[in-house]
């Protein structure tokens, strides 16, 4: 994690790619989808085979928070012709990318969100809530002050509106509740101990059978100011 | 038989009342109904009946009411259930206009049976029934108070209509309290034959009366009383206190609409339809009517608080943003007209802060501003104690204030935070019915609740928007379905019910040649779907059955002989159909569409969002008839998720308008088709502007 923010810290970068906000998200021990990182079109139908179809692919960079209104996602790809337009597409949009993102699709009809954000009084808070395109419109949330325990984790769950969404919903598998306790501990403390992280979002986090798993995250880094007083001083 | 409505005031304004079981002992209820009509000055003519004769409170006692010479407009029923039908049938007799029922023990314990007789045998003698179970009622018209009430009745502006006894009685005490003056008072009690809507129909044309409120427990006649619910609130406001919200799911989960559709959501979405004011409690009932009462309407002008103090000012503004109450904020004219009072370490803007050291004079000067301003529509008013305030000019200033307000026609109401001055203060000033409260929420909702009304007169509309539907088309496929012995519709019976109201659903056709594959793409427009129908292949993708997105006629060939091709491979014995050419539907917000008959309301348009999240969420909205395009928009504004049909994330607004036609649809299909109990289109998928809206699935049930 620390290579990855001091190298973006280095470079000058507000936020991380999609694939580093992954990277350091699952070295806390939170599944990601899986992924690779193809800088040629061969790159890109090689690990499409190796993930296996559907997969979804994504231009990567850490200027591209808005990937699907500027057109860089291209979803439920099932074969290797699909694969090559789409990576075509996606260069041809023009962008300066790290890459292609080539991902695995999840496929889950639940969608939650897990966040990390800095409040100016309390300092950095863990949120949980309904993720997708809900979550903005119907702000089903709960909020903590890191660092959490399991017990806060827990009682997060049970504060949100629409929580009959962790029981057994439609056939699908009562949600693990102890994966998504063990992120948002885990987030929490990223917030407590990391300072030159600002705020986290993971949305969605896709119930894939009762496993949560991150399908796409951003982590927005802290402005360097404190970093160069600290220098100066 | 039904009396019309001027009739009904004679129950109101009887020239003259029996007691049917008058009583001497003064424990009695049959004593405390014809104590509290002699005591309570009624002008008519009191007649008390009782086998045994004699005398009770100086009026002389008949055996039966056909031994009374004269008419008798109101008879007061308070003899023993097995004896009230026999009663009744002498009162039918002796041509008794109303009788009212005290007596309990009738449907609301089981006995059903004899609550109809007695209706029959009124029918029978063209006689109306109030009650049974009920503690009688009270009308200022004609200052008749035959109620067994423990206290005295002051008449007022308020008419209090409850279904429930004990509570009523006790309602009366608590507005000799609270010194709310009634002008009418009726227990409905099991509402055998007179109900709300009759005694609506009285209290619209009572002048005396400016608020209703009333006290339901469950609804009878619904479609009834939202017609005269509608009348009254064009007139005058009625606020309600309903229990058993949290009684859910009465209906079974027979369709989503049902299950979602607790009963009282539905009574919640039609009193809100109707322009009534819902309450949550006792206390905040009796503060809206006192305030309802008295106020005068909210001119065009915008609210401003005054204050002398910084926190209550921010609380006021909270609530106001709660009850929809705009502040004026033309900063330059506050400047102008508060600058004179305001000292220069206070603030003109709104909340204006006449600071910690106002004093009475400094409350007259400000306000007295919104009294002249035109722009300044309504006063909020607080004060919060301190010792340069004198506290004895407390009520004099608040009052003095109020009827300037008053003769200004303009609504005030004040929130006074404090210790035993103030409460004394208020205590005082609310016995002469001046609306200040300790709580400035409490305040501020009172004239929140007068803005919601005023919101409500200016955009009620009671016209039916309606659909041009094939109603014989739809009575064919119910009728068929009842044949076969089905309470259902099937998917294609559902479709055909969709194409005779004119809803658009996805194009699908089965091909058995290429030729036929490629006309049915030709005609149903490209990018489509193509699967194979045949029994023996279940999973279609699994066999190379199925392909998506074709987009012209070359890849319609292709895909045509790929399929078979592909299918025959996966199974070489497999009976193949055909080939089933569809429309691909790309994706849209989805919604789901229902209408309903309710068992009290009648019928019922309900939407919501539709997918995953229709259960969980319950994101949804109700609304009964008059049922039209502004109420549509209104149930589509309500929903939480509104958001995404409009369009978030820099989409485009959804075709908003092609929903609603779907919804004034649905609400045609249940109006003019009556074998139709349940009506769900999930979902609908609503795509952009102009772009319409397709329906992939509906749900009929019929009956």
């Amino acid at each position: 994690m620390e290579k990855i923010i001091k190298k973006a810290i280095r470079r000058g970068q507000k936020t991380l790619s999609e694939y580093d906000s992954k990277q350091v998200i699952q070295s806390v021990g939170i599944p990601i989808t899986r992924e690779k990182l193809a800088r040629s079109r061969k790159a890109a139908v090689a690990y499409a085979n190796e993930i296996g179809y559907p997969v979804v692919l994504k231009g990567c960079s850490d200027k591209a928070a808005h990937k699907t209104e500027m057109g860089l996602v291209k979803l439920n790809l099932t074969g290797a012709k699909e694969v090559r337009n789409a990576y075509d597409e996606i260069i041809g949009k023009g962008f300066e990318l790290d890459g292609v993102l080539v991902q695995e699709m999840i496929r889950g009809e639940r969608e939650f969100v897990i966040g990390l954000s800095r409040d100016p009084q309390f300092g950095p808070c863990v949120m949980f809530g309904i993720g997708g395109i809900f979550t903005e419109v119907i702000k089903d949330v709960s909020f903590r002050v890191a660092p959490i325990t399991e017990v806060d984790a827990e009682e997060m769950l049970g504060e949100i509106r629409m929580k009959k969404l962790l029981d057994e919903f439609r056939g699908s598998p009562a949600v693990d509740r102890n994966d998504l306790i063990n992120a948002l501990v885990s987030i929490g403390d990223i917030g407590y101990k990391h300072s030159e992280i600002a705020e986290i979002d993971i949305n969605p986090l896709i119930i894939r059978g009762s496993k949560p798993v991150v399908a796409d995250a951003l982590v927005v880094l802290s402005e360097q100011k404190k970093s160069r007083r600290r220098a100066a001083s | 038989m039904t009396k019309n409505d001027n009739e009904i005031r004679d129950l109101f304004a009887p020239k003259s009342v029996a007691v049917i079981g008058a009583s001497h002992e003064t424990d009695k209820i049959g004593y405390k109904v014809l104590y509290n009509i002699i005591r309570g000055g009624y002008p008519g003519r009191v007649f008390p009946v009782n086998p045994h004769g004699g005398e009770i409170l100086g009026r002389q006692v008949y055996g039966k009411i056909e031994d009374i010479n004269g008419d008798i407009d109101v008879a007061s029923i308070v003899i023993p259930a097995k004896f009230v039908l026999d009663a009744v049938m002498q009162c039918g007799r002796k041509g008794v206009k109303f009788v009212q029922i005290i007596t309990s023990g009738f449907s609301e314990i089981g006995n059903t049976e004899e609550e109809k007789n007695i209706v029959a045998v009124a029918r029978d003698y063209g006689m109306r029934v109030l009650g049974p179970n009920i503690f009688g009622l009270y009308s200022s018209e004609a200052s008749l108070n035959s109620t067994f009430s423990a206290t005295d009745i002051k008449p007022g502006r308020v008419a209090i209509l409850t279904q429930s006894g004990a509570l009523g009685i006790a309602l009366i005490g608590k507005t000799a309290v609270e010194n709310i003056g009634l002008s009418a008072i009726v227990s409905i009690g099991n509402k055998c034959d007179i109900d709300e809507s009759d005694l609506l129909d009285y209290l619209i044309r009572h002048d005396g009366t400016r608020v209703i409120l009333m006290y339901i427990e469950g609804v009878k006649d619904g479609e009834r009383l939202i017609a005269a619910l509608k009348r009254v609130t064009e007139k005058k406001p009625v606020v309600v206190i309903k229990s058993g919200r949290s009684k859910r799911g009465a209906l079974a989960a027979a369709s989503h609409t049902g299950s979602l559709a607790g009963t009282d959501e539905i009574f919640d979405a039609v009193m809100r339809q109707c322009g009534v004011i819902r309450s949550e409690s006792i206390e905040e009932a009796f503060n809206w009517c006192a305030f309802l009462a008295f106020s005068p309407k909210p001119g065009g002008g915008k609210s401003v608080i005054i204050t002398n103090g910084g926190g209550v000012g921010v609380l006021a503004t909270d609530a106001c943003e709660r009850f929809g109450i705009e502040l004026y904020d033309d900063q330059a004219e506050l400047k102008n007209a508060f600058d004179p009072v305001v000292p220069s370490f206070g603030s003109t803007k709104n909340p204006v802060d006449l600071t910690g050291g106002a004093n009475a004079g400094d409350y007259d000067l400000a306000l007295s501003v919104p009294l002249t301003n035109k722009n300044i529509g309504a006063t909020i008013a607080l004060y919060c104690e301190t010792a340069t305030f004198d506290s004895a000019s407390l009520a004099p200033m608040i009052e003095g204030s109020y009827r300037d307000h008053m003769n200004a026609g303009k609504p005030v109401c004040y929130a006074a935070v404090g210790g035993e001055a103030v409460a004394e203060a208020i205590n005082r000033l609310r016995s002469r019915n001046v609306p200040v409260y300790g709580d400035v929420h409490a305040s501020v909702s009172c004239l929140g609740v007068l803005h919601r009304y005023e919101r409500y007169l200016r955009e009620k509309s009671d016209m039916i928007d309606d659909a041009d539907i094939d109603v014989g088309a739809i009575d064919r496929i119910i009728g068929q379905a009842l044949a076969a012995g089905r309470n259902f519709l099937l998917a294609n019976e559902g479709s055909a019910v969709m194409k005779a109201v004119n809803i658009s659903i996805p194009q699908s056709r089965i091909a058995v040649t290429i030729d036929q594959a490629v006309r049915h793409a030709e005609d149903i427009g490209y990018p489509l779907v193509m699967k194979v129908v045949s029994r023996d292949i279940l999973h279609k993708s699994d066999a190379g059955g199925v392909a998506l997105n074709i987009e012209n006629r070359e890849e319609a060939v292709d895909a045509y002989e790929a399929i078979i091709q592909n299918s025959r491979r996966f199974k070489p014995d497999a009976h193949i159909d055909g080939i089933e050419v569809c429309e691909m539907v790309s994706q849209g917000v989805e919604i789901i569409v229902g209408a309903r008959r309710d068992a009290s309301f009648g019928p019922i348009v309900m939407c919501g969002f539709g997918g995953i999240y229709v259960e969980v969420m319950k994101d949804i909205a109700f609304r009964g008839f008059p049922f039209n395009r502004i109420e549509a928009v209104k149930m589509l504004k309500e929903l939480k998720s509104f958001p995404l049909l409009m369009g978030v994330r820099g989409e485009v607004r959804k075709d908003i308008e092609g929903l609603v036609e779907v919804m004034i649809k649905a609400g045609a299909v249940i109006r003019k088709c009556p074998r139709i109990t349940d009506l769900e289109i999930n979902p609908v998928v609503v795509y952009e502007q102009s772009r319409g809206v397709k329906a992939l699935d509906s749900r009929i049930l019929i009956g």
